[in-house]
This record gives structure tokens, sequence and C-alpha cells, in this order.
């Protein structure tokens, strides 16, 4: 089997080579019938690819220890859902996983725009199979899971294998890296079709539209990806957080922030034909961001608790980015004169300004992240210290440039496309403000004196009003003219304008999560040895252990710790931790398995965190973490407002773009330009 | 009379929602949150990769004494940056989690301000510049009545549609 395995991958490889040449000869050649060619080459390798990865789920499914791969990340007791997960558990099934991924994108992209982009499509075969081929090629030459278990010149096999890693033997773990990396590798569509509009220099128009829904897509698979990490995190970890600011987090953090600002821009370039080039290079920036944290997660450049093993494929990538870094900053420059403004700005008040605000601010704490991401090697090289930088320095470098996004992320939705009077600014901004402010001073009277905290509540109850007047504003007017119920106006006026309600429940979703950023800044923790009996207090809670028992299962021991919780006198729930040791495969290993007790205004969190060095009584740490969960309910609020504004809007938009027709001064008072919607 | 109504339940809403607030994040141990506080700026040694406040490893050789001697220096009357320095004495370096605010360690902590800065200084450039195109886009040719009107109708037909 190992060897259908090698196969489809090497003929997968050379059937995207084909791809990229026949797309390109026939486009240049004019060859109508090697464009066709292509088409059918994307079907080919995504069929190869499906195989290659038929033959290495084959392999792990039915517990073919002659695999070197299987043997590693696999078991015969493991279940169902993480022998499916062993796929994506090792550098060489992810690689692979990775290419599929890319294989699959590229096939649907290309099958679903190839009439309406009929004249960039060959354009777009070539740059998604360079992507697909790379890979496929890393998996081929450099970390084929294919490999067998050799004794002298004879296949052998072992027993069991090792088992996937505990930690990853979580439900989440089974679902967090295909969303990931369907954000990460979709973000190659977009950068197709940019590419291909700027090398055959296509009006902005359509394929704009076509890259800012699977931007949209991805960037959603993006947003569930790094939510369901950090979910993950924060339930199997055990330290009682959901971020770290490791290297790997940062890195699948920065791709989606500058796709976040490219989903802003692109309406200026949807409405105003503005920004264009900034929208090129957003796209761009993005698609490398996603290379350079799959790089990051694999090369071993930074030390990280995620990545995998060290290997030497950083260089593949190294070369990689260069080349296409260096190629797509030419073609930018060579069609600026295609990438000019179709139309000016009216007032500095305005929409259009807010954007580019918006950007500036995104980009600049994309820029924070990746430089201090990187910032241990930087310095080694500059100053040949190696300067470790943690959560502290990302902290406060981000958190300031955090509430100025989360200010703009009110304030700029109630500006007006092309000017906003005083009078509208004053009307859309008192309430909230005062309500901010009232907050404010509310809190700090009754002992709140965080200022980060302090500052992020005024400024989400700011944002929050906002959001939730233009909601009851627009319902109130649809309910009156259209004489129904409100709850009915509210979802007839969010299925008029998916795309805009859709956006502002994204940024209810973001102001919720600052709400749970913010109440990390009073966490409580507490630690002790305990033993039937024995009591832990923290803050209002009382954890009184009543049991200590063992429990086994199909590929652990279990020893459990039963807790009464207690608050304020009051028994109010039961809290079982546990210490897992997976007996499978490799040795021994220990794994604590937190008991939440999740709510709205703070989670209780339990970590038995193992045993005294006698080995008889545990070690209990107990965590009090506020209003942690609306990260959380912010997340899926988030994807929720994603798909809202996927739903093709009721009233088809036709985005009017500002232009300058001509002028008519003989027939007005004064000489001014007439300004078309086209 | 209906907007006064709405507006004191909005303040309500508020008050009640800043006195629960207050409520659920007010903490009790103090020290416990000033160590905390202190061993999140410390980086763990025992190769867990997390700070002081956050190792979570058995046993820590390294997060146990060094909290230990947070909470001492506190009981001491020690301020925070007093104790830092004297763990950073004992230890060295390593323990930080951040670049030093001198050296290259500056330009670590310079550069995102600064790169905001930069951003910021450009962006009403940018939207001079935008303006600009106005007037050099400036009037093109005199056009009829009747294009002037289509226009218009047009403009207020896209107006009714946005609002």
């Amino acid at each position: 089997m190992e060897n259908l395995g090698y196969l489809a991958v090497l003929l997968a490889f050379l059937v995207s080579s084909y791809a990229i040449v026949a797309a390109l000869v026939g486009k240049l050649a004019r060859k109508p019938f090697l464009e066709a060619s292509a088409q059918r080459a994307v079907l080919t390798a995504w069929a190869l690819t499906s195989a290659a990865a038929f033959v290495l789920l084959y392999a792990i499914l039915t517990n073919d220890f002659t695999s070197s791969y299987v043997a590693s990340y696999s078991s015969i007791n493991q279940p169902l859902i993480y022998k499916l997960a062993a796929w994506w558990g090792g550098q060489e099934g992810s690689l692979l996983f990775w290419s599929w991924i890319a294989a699959t994108y590229a096939f649907v992209s290309v099958y679903t725009s190839r009439k309406r982009h009929a004249s960039m499509i060959s354009y777009v075969i070539a740059i998604e199979m360079t992507v697909v081929g790379f890979f496929l090629g890393i998996v081929h030459f450099q970390a084929n899971p294919f490999k067998v278990l050799m004794a002298g010149p004879q296949i052998t096999a072992i027993s069991d294998g090792n088992g996937l890693n505990p930690l990853l033997q979580h439900p989440i773990m089974a679902i967090h890296p295909p969303m990931l990396y369907l954000g990460y590798v979709g973000f190659m569509v977009p950068f197709a079709f940019a590419i291909a509009s700027l090398i055959t220099r296509q009006p902005g128009d359509r394929w704009i539209h076509t890259t800012r829904l699977w931007t949209m897509v991805t960037w959603m698979f993006q947003s569930i990806g790094i939510l369901l990490g950090m979910r993950w995190a924060y339930a199997v970890l055990g330290w009682g957080g959901y971020w770290g600011w490791d290297p790997v987090e940062n890195a699948s953090l920065l791709p989606w922030i500058t796709g976040t600002a490219f989903l802003h821009s692109v309406m200026m370039q949807e409405k105003k034909g503005m920004m264009k080039v900034w929208n090129v290079v957003l796209v761009s920036a993005t698609f490398f961001l996603c290379i350079f944290g799959t790089m990051l997660t694999r090369s071993g450049l930074v030390s990280s608790v995620h990545a995998f093993a060290q290997s030497n494929i950083g260089d593949y990538f190294v070369w990689f980015l260069t080349i296409s870094i260096a190629a797509t900053t030419y073609l930018i420059l060579s069609r600026l004169e295609f990438l000019k403004s179709e139309a000016r700005l009216d007032a500095v008040l305005s929409r259009e300004s807010s954007f580019l605000f918006n950007n500036v601010i995104l980009l600049a704490s994309c820029f924070a992240i990746l430089w201090g991401t990187l910032f241990p090697v930087i310095s080694e090289a500059v100053s040949g210290e190696k300067i470790s930088v943690g959560a502290p320095f990302f902290n406060r470098v981000n958190i300031p440039i955090g509430l100025l996004l989360l200010l703009l992320t009110g304030v700029g939705p109630l500006f007006a496309w092309r000017k906003t009077s005083a009078e509208s600014l004053r009307r859309n901004f008192l309430w909230p403000a005062v309500s901010g402010l009232v907050l404010g001073g509310l809190l700090f009277a009754l002992g709140v004196h965080d200022l980060y905290a302090l500052v992020t509540f005024m400024l989400c109850l700011f944002v929050g009003v906002t959001i939730v007047v233009e909601f009851f504003r627009g319902a109130k007017i649809l309910q009156r003219k259209q004489q129904m119920a409100f709850a009915p106006a509210m979802v007839e006026l969010t299925h008029r304008n998916t795309r805009r309600y859709g956006g502002y429940l994204v940024h209810l979703g973001i102001v919720l999560m600052f709400v749970g950023f913010a109440g990390a800044a009073f966490n409580q923790m507490g630690q002790a040895e305990m033993t039937v009996g024995d009591a832990l207090e923290v803050g209002k809670y009382q954890f009184l252990m009543k049991d200590l028992k063992e429990d086994r299962g199909a590929t652990w021991v279990a020893s459990r710790a039963y807790f009464d919780v207690i608050k304020d006198g009051e028994t109010i729930g039961q809290m079982d931790p546990e210490q897992r040791v997976y007996t499978t495969g490799r040795e021994p290993q220990p794994t604590g398995i937190p008991d939440i007790r999740p709510r709205l205004n703070e989670d209780v969190y339990l970590v038995f965190a193992g045993f005294t060095r006698d080995g008889k009584n545990p070690i209990i740490q107990a965590y009090i973490n506020p209003l942690v969960n609306w990260v959380f309910i912010g997340g899926w609020l988030l994807v929720l407002g994603t798909l809202v504004a996927l739903v093709p809007s009721k009233v088809r938009r036709s985005y009017p773009k500002t232009r300058i027709v001509g002028s008519v001064a003989a027939q007005r008072k004064e000489a001014k330009p007439v300004v078309a919607q086209s | 009379m209906l907007r006064r109504a709405k507006l004191s339940a909005l303040l309500a809403l508020i008050v009640f929602g800043a006195g629960w607030l207050a409520a659920e994040i007010k903490t009790t141990d103090a020290i416990t949150l000033q160590v905390r506080e202190i061993g999140k700026g410390l980086k763990c040694q025992c190769g867990c990769s997390y700070t002081v406040a956050d190792c979570n490893m058995l046993y820590c050789h390294f997060r146990d004494p060094v909290n230990q001697e947070i909470e001492t220096g506190i009981k001491a009357g020690l301020t925070p940056p007093q104790i830092v320095s004297k763990l950073m004495a004992e230890y060295g370096d390593v323990l930080r989690t951040a670049p030093k605010v001198e050296g290259f360690g500056a330009v670590g902590w310079a550069m995102p301000f600064a790169m905001l800065a930069l951003g910021l200084l450009i962006a009403p450039f940018v939207v001079r510049r935008w303006r600009k195109n106005q007037i050099e886009q400036g009037p093109a040719v005199a056009i009829d009545e009747a294009t002037i009107e289509a226009y218009e109708k047009e403009i207020e037909r896209d107006l009714a549609k946005d609002s």
C-alpha cells in the first residue's frame, strides 16, 4: 500500500507541474486545448492527492505498523476520532493534509470560476498549482509519510504504535487543525486571483468580488481554527489561560489580521474604486504570512511548544517565500498605472478615512506581533544575544493598539460614505459615549482601578451601544414602513443587507471578546497539596476534597479527585479534575485533565497537577477566571456574523461607485462637479 | 416622555451592569494577586515556555522558590520593580520575558510604536492626496441638463436603496 501512496504523491507532483506549464503555454501561445488540459490536470492532481491521503488513512485505520508514520502517531486502541486526527498529528501527514486541502481548493476554485473568469483562469491555475506542487514536492522529497520500517533489507512491523501525543487526544484537536488549515490554505485562492488580475490587467470589479467571497470563507475558517485552538489550550493545557503569545499561536493570528484588514479595505475598491494597490498588497501579504506561519511551525526557526519536530524544510520555504515576494513586488510595481484610484475623497470625516485608519492600526498590530515573534532571532543576529519575548511584551504593545482598534470598531461604521456632518456625528456618538463614560465612572467608584480593564469596559459599552442602536434604528424604520413586528423587522433588516448587519454582528462578537480579555486582569489562582478532608480557598470559593479514586480506560489510567465547591458557605456543585497517564506505546506520560465549571460571570477551573513526591497526595491548582467565557461566546458570534454576511442579501446591491462625469458651471449657481454613482 | 423612559432604562442597565461587573471581578487575596502579577513578567526556567505565574509544571524547581521570594519581598514592603531587580540580580537576564529598555532591546520596544506612529503620520498625507485627486480630476466636460437629471435620479435611487 505504501508504494501506492508514494506513487500517488509523485504523480500528483508531476501533474501539478504539468498543469503549470500547460496553463501558461496554453494562455501565452493561445492554445485553448492546452488550457483545457491544464484544467483537467487540476482535477487529476486533486484525485491523486486524495488517493495518497486515502492510502495513509487506510494504513492508520488498519493499524499497519509497517508504516513508520502510523507506528509513530497511532496505536491499536486509539479511538477512531484520534486515529483520523493522526493524519495531521505528525509533520509528514500534516504536510500531506496541507497539500490535499490546497489541491481541493484549487479544484473547487477553478471549476467554479472558469467561465466567469475565463480570461484569467489559466494564470489562476498556474499560481495555485505552483503552491500545490511546492507542497507535494516537500511531501515527496523531504517529508514523506509513506516510509516503512526496515530491519536491514526487510520491511518489518512493530506490534503496536506509539499513539498520538496525549495532549492532542481531545475532541477539539480533531477539528482545530482542519479548520486552521482550511483558513491557511484557503488564502491561496484570493492570492491567485489577485496575481492573475495583475498579470492580465483585469478591471477590479469582478475579480475583487470573487476574491472577497473566498477571503470571507477562509477568514471564517481561520477564525474558527484560532477559536478552537484557544479553547483547546484552555481545556487541555491546564494553566488556566487560552492564549500564551507562543510563536505558533502568533503565526495563526498574523494572516487573520491582514485578512481582516483586506475585508475592510476591499469595500473601498468595490464602492469607490480606491485602495487597489493596497488591496493587492494585503491579499499577497496574507498569503505570504500563511506560508510563513507554516514555515514557523515546521522549521524550528523559533522555539515553540506547539511546533512540529525541527527539520530542514525551512530552507525550501525561505526560497519559496523569497521568490514569490520578489515576483509579486515586481508585478505590483509594473502595474501601478493600472491600479490607480478611480475616485477621490470628498471629506476627511468619512467612512473612507476610517477604513484607512482601521487598516493602519490593524497593520501596526500585525507588525508588532511579527516583530515580537521574530525578535529573538533578529536580536541574536544583530547583538549576538537571544532575547526571550513573551506575553508581557506582546500584551504591553498590543493592548493599546487593540484598544485603538476597538474604538474604531465603534466609530468607523457610524461615519457615512463620502462625508459625515457634525450633526450626524453628534447624533450617532452622544449616547454611546455618555454610556461608556458613565460605566467607567461607576466602575472606578466601585473599586475597579485597572486602567486597561477600565478603558476596555468603557469602549466595549461604547461600541456595543453604537451597534445595538444601528440595529434598533434600522428595525424601527422598517417596522414603521412595513407594518411588521419588531423581531421580524430585525430579521428582515439583516436579510436586506446581510453584509452590513453580518459585519455588525462580527463587531459585536469582537466587543464580547474584549470583555473576556479584560476579565483576565482579575484572574485568581491558588495551589495546595491536599488530602481527603482538606480545603483550598481561592477568592470567594472553597474547594473541599471529598475523595480520591482511580479509573481506567482503554489507553489510560487516571487518578481523579472529587471536590465540593463551596461559595459563601453553601455547596454549589462538585468538580473532579483528574490526572491521566497514557499507557500505550511511548513512555507513560501524565496529563492533567482540568475540570471547568463554566459560567457567564466566571469560570472555576480545577487542575490535578500531580502527586506529592511520596506519591500519596494530589497537588491541586484552582483558578478563578472572571468573564472568560465571553471570549468564546464573542468568537462564535463573530463566526455567526460572518455566516450571515455570506448569505446573499435580499436587496441586491450594485455598490454605487463615485466618479466625476462633468461640470455644470453654466447651469448651477456655483461650479461643482457632477458626481455619478455607477 | 418615551425618550426619557428609554434613557432611564439605559442608565439603569449601565448602573446594574457596573455593579454586577465590579462585584464579579473584585478580588480578595491581594498578596496572591501581586505575586501572580509580578510572576507574569518573569520567564520560568523549567523548560515549560510559560511565565512563573503560568507555569503548571509539577514540582517546578524554579517557579515555587521564585514565587516564595516574590511573596517574601511583598511582605517586606519592596515594590514590584525592586523585587524584579533583586530576582534579576540573582538569576540573571534569562528571567526576562521582554527585551530590556536599553541597547537593541530599546529598538525592540520602540519599533512597533514607531511603525504605528509612522502609519498614523502617513495616513493624513494619503487622505490629502485622495482629496487632491478631486482637484486634478476636476471638472471634465460640460454636460447637459438631461444628463444631470438622469444622474441625480440615479443618486436618489441609490441613496434610497442604501438607507
